[in-house]
């Protein structure tokens, strides 16, 4: 209620408390506002409203009973205040304040009714708030970080430590370090005189310090610590020494084992057996290992002057640049490629590349890794398997006259060429996985064939296993069958059968080549054919020379008994002169037909065995059965023929050969010289050499070399020329595997070179 | 010297047979021959002479080339007959096939192998082994 007494007052009273600075209100007994402050009215959002003579819990309908409590009390004299408070207001939310709620009194020292002073330090509390929590933090960060902090008072020689400090030295929790004690800590050796020093160096020269160093701790375990001294300096002298210890035992060897790892990685990369390499966005070669110089043949400083590109086939360059791209948009991971190098000499290497991409630490590509390997030998080797697969294969589609079909193990057909579908009449394309070679072959072949072999194996064989058994135990067949064509007529063939195998020598199943023998087969047979008939006419030739020889014999016998009965009988005939001429004739026919027998005879004979005969021997023996001729011709004999060669020769025949020759040389003597005949021999690789050199006649060896050895030639009008006889001999040489040679010159002599074998 | 009694030619040819005889004539080499035309009527011939128990001749010259019964064939039969008196076996022949050696020296009754024409000296030759 106003009161109109107190106005002056009031109205002095109201002037100050509007203006105060503060939030200041001032009410009556009732707790009707008398006056309230700006910021009264700022701090409780009551700006622009006339609150002047309202109730107090009007205008804050939510303030509670201890409040109305706390204004009575202070109207019956006490002075109520507090430091903090919390309250809510009227749009819920906490406002935190200190307050002061005291009597004013009239000049009737009366009390007149209250004053209210709050001030507002919600953003006090707040702030305060947040500083704790930050201290929070900061502690419970550094017991995570294992940061903890040290002081050294130099003044009274004590040492302090953190929590954190004392944990991180294992030390119990009653411990007391000492400076002594504390430097003790750091491990014996490079880390305690190092500590010391700094320590020193500090106090001495105010010098901070920050070190990472081992210690051993309380219970005995080694840890790296990082420990930070700072000095404090009082009147420019340090009074003491402060700072931070921390564990960073787990990031050193951390750091150690990842120095370790790109040590490693290092020693990994440049030793490594396959080429290895960094190459940048660009393709240039930031790092490449010695594998890869070795393989591309470039030196190091050499290739990084370079891009991969520089030294790709041009025709591997496009899918190389394309797989790139996809690399780097990120399309694909990594990729792999067979590809071309050409290596410093020029030449070509066929490697194998897998490339990767590396990003960095904003996603972004960094550079590519390449891991290089030399599949050169491989690839030539591929490249030959290919070609001579292709040969292979060309053979087999160009042969048009040869049957090459494969089967696998089942017998079922793999493959077909041209040259059997040429033959047989079939597609390859009805007898390739459908049919097995049996469907060409004639079946009662088969079967006769599966009886013969399983009588020879012992196991019952047939049917297919007839055509692959042999192949399939290792061995090659190669026989003649007959084939069956679509058509059902049937042609000759020599099929041979092998076994396909792996590089692990495992059957994978068989190839037949079957030849189209029916040609081969007439000419066989014609041959056959002709070889009979021939043979039939040599029999009747061999037949007829001997009743030719054996009758003619009869009737020569005949006539010279004849003649020699009419010499006794009819003496006066003998001087008829037909007489003579005709016992001649007589003589004449009974020499002819004595060569005529030993030329069928010499024919017969060519396959007696042959016997070591000495050569000496059989020289004197043909020497002494010429004594008469020799003497009588006053011929001179030089035989130096050793007595130890031996030859291999039919008795008979060289026993002939001697006694021709020398006989020969005998008849076709020179009448202007005394008669010479050497003979000599020597050994000449497998044979025996054996030369009768005469000083006789002689012939012209260009008008008779060739007719020499003939049938009834003869060249000297000798009459006793009967040109048969060299005939013979080379017939009776060349049956014994030897060979005769001639030299000769007119009116100067002849050899003669018989070879004979060892 | 010993001279034969009756001296046998077994051959198909004429000549040869009036040859030889003549040749035996002049050397006075035997009392009588007998002649046969071939192997098949020597054999006849020789056992009908067995048979009635008549002269067997001493000396035998047997061709071997001879229709009907060749004189291997002769040989055969003949060596079957069982015949007490000793008769001398001469092949004459005109072959000299070393085959008709050998064979002639596996029969035991064949004397000798003289190759055609016959000579006088092969004649006293023969004589002289008697």
């Amino acid at each position: 209620m106003y009161n109109p007494n107190n106005k002056h007052i009031k109205d002095r009273s109201e002037l100050f408390v509007e203006q105060a600075p503060s939030a200041i209100a001032m009410f009556d007994r009732e707790i009707r506002y008398l006056a309230a402050s700006q910021e009264w009215l700022k701090d409780y959002n009551l700006e622009g409203q006339d609150i002047i003579g309202k109730s107090h819990y009007d205008v804050f309908k939510n303030i509670g009973q201890e409040w109305k409590d706390i204004h009575q009390e202070s109207l019956r004299g006490a002075i109520k205040k507090k430091q903090e408070d919390s309250f809510t207001t009227n749009d819920g939310s906490t406002q935190w304040i200190t307050w002061d709620v005291r009597p004013w009194y009239t000049e009737k020292n009366e009390i007149g009714g209250i004053l209210m002073y709050t001030a507002d330090i919600t953003s006090i509390k707040k702030k305060e708030h947040l500083l704790s929590r930050y201290q929070e933090l900061l502690e419970k960060t550094n017991e995570v970080a294992s940061i903890g902090t040290w002081e050294v008072d130099l003044k009274n020689g004590t040492v302090t430590w953190s929590k954190v400090t004392r944990d991180i030295h294992e030390a119990e929790e009653g411990f007391t370090p000492s400076i002594e004690s504390g430097i003790n800590f750091y491990k014996e050796g490079e880390s305690r005189d190092l500590v010391s020093k700094q320590f020193q160096a500090c106090i001495d020269k105010k010098e901070t310090f920050d070190l990472e160093l081992e210690i051993v701790t309380a219970k005995g375990n080694h840890k790296w610590i990082r420990t930070i001294g700072i000095p404090e300096i009082e009147n420019n002298e340090v009074i003491s020494v402060y700072g931070v210890f921390q564990d960073i035992d787990e990031k050193t060897k951390a750091n150690k084992l990842l120095a370790l790892q790109e040590e490693q990685f290092r020693q990994t990369f440049e030793f490594a057996a396959n080429g290895m390499a960094l190459v940048d966005l660009d393709g240039k070669w930031l790092q490449v290992n010695q594998s890869l110089c070795q393989i591309i043949g470039y030196p190091k400083r050499e290739l990084s002057k370079l891009t991969f590109a520089d030294i790709t086939h041009p025709d591997d360059l496009e899918k190389d640049f394309r797989l790139l791209n996809q690399l780097t948009k990120g399309e694909i991971d990594s990729y792999q490629m067979e590809k071309r190098y050409f290596h410093k000499k020029g030449h070509i290497i066929w490697v194998l590349l897998s490339a990767s991409m590396v990003k960095n630490s904003l996603g972004l590509p960094s550079h590519y890794v390449a891991q290089i390997n030399n599949i050169t030998e491989r690839k030539e080797a591929q490249i030959q398997l290919q070609e001579s697969i292709s040969k292979l294969q060309g053979i087999q589609d160009a042969s048009t006259q040869v049957c090459i079909i494969e089967t696998d193990l089942n017998g079922i057909i793999k493959s077909f060429n041209r040259g059997a579908e040429n033959l047989l009449g079939y597609s390859a394309k009805e007898m390739i996985n459908r049919q097995s070679p049996e469907v060409i072959h004639l079946a009662s072949e088969v079967k006769n064939r599966g009886k013969e072999l399983s009588k020879t194996y012992g196991i019952d064989i047939q049917g297919l296993q007839t055509l692959i058994y042999q192949a399939s135990i290792g061995h090659y067949e190669t026989r003649e069958w007959t084939y069956v064509r679509k058509d059902g007529s049937t042609f000759p063939v020599q099929l041979t059968v092998t076994a396909i195998k792996n590089s692990n020598n495992e059957i994978k199943g068989y190839l037949g080549m079957a030849t189209d023998v029916s040609s081969l087969k007439r000419v066989e047979e014609e041959v056959k054919s002709l070889l009979d008939v021939t043979k039939e006419q040599n029999e009747r030739l061999l037949n007829f020379a001997h009743i030719v020889s054996h009758n003619l014999r009869s009737h020569s016998g005949n006539l010279s008994m004849l003649t020699e009965l009419m010499k006794m009988e009819v003496p006066e005939a003998t001087q008829n002169p037909f007489f003579p001429l005709l016992t001649e004739a007589s003589d004449n026919l009974k020499e002819t037909i004595q060569h005529l027998n030993e030329v069928v005879a010499m024919s017969t004979k060519t396959n007696d065995n042959l016997h070591s005969l000495n050569l000496l021997e059989y020289i004197k023996k043909a020497q002494i059965n010429l004594h008469a001729s020799v003497l009588e011709s006053e011929t001179q004999i030089e035989n130096n023929v050793s007595p130890s060669i031996f030859v291999q020769a039919i008795p008979a025949y060289l026993e002939s050969i001697f006694l021709n020759l020398i006989s020969n040389a005998i008849k076709y003597r020179s009448s202007d010289r005394p008669n010479r005949i050497t003979i000599d021999a020597e050994t000449k690789k497998k044979f025996v050499v054996i030369k009768f050199t005469d000083n006789g006649r002689g012939m012209n060896m260009k008008l008779h070399g060739r007719k020499l050895f003939g049938m009834y030639k003869t060249f000297h009008g000798n009459e006793d020329a009967r040109g048969i006889g060299l005939f013979i001999t080379k017939n009776q040489i060349e049956a014994m595997n030897g060979k005769i040679e001639v030299e000769s010159e007119l009116d100067k002599g002849t050899t003669f070179k018989v070879y004979l074998k060892l | 010297m010993k001279k034969i009694d009756i001296a046998c030619i077994i051959d198909d040819d004429p000549i040869f047979v009036f040859g030889a005889k003549r040749m035996m004539e002049l050397a006075d080499f035997c009392n009588g021959f007998m002649v046969f035309q071939d192997g098949r009527k020597a054999l006849d011939g020789l056992s009908a002479i067995v048979a009635s128990g008549n002269n067997l001749p001493e000396l035998i010259l047997l061709d071997l080339n001879m229709p009907v019964m060749d004189g291997w064939q002769f040989l055969d039969e003949f060596t079957k007959i069982k015949i007490d008196k000793k008769i001398t076996l001469y092949i004459v022949s005109s072959s000299i096939d070393s085959e008709d050696f050998n064979k002639a020296e596996t029969y035991e009754v064949v004397s000798n192998y003289i190759v055609k024409p016959i000579t006088m000296d092969a004649l006293k030759d023969i004589l002289e082994d008697f």
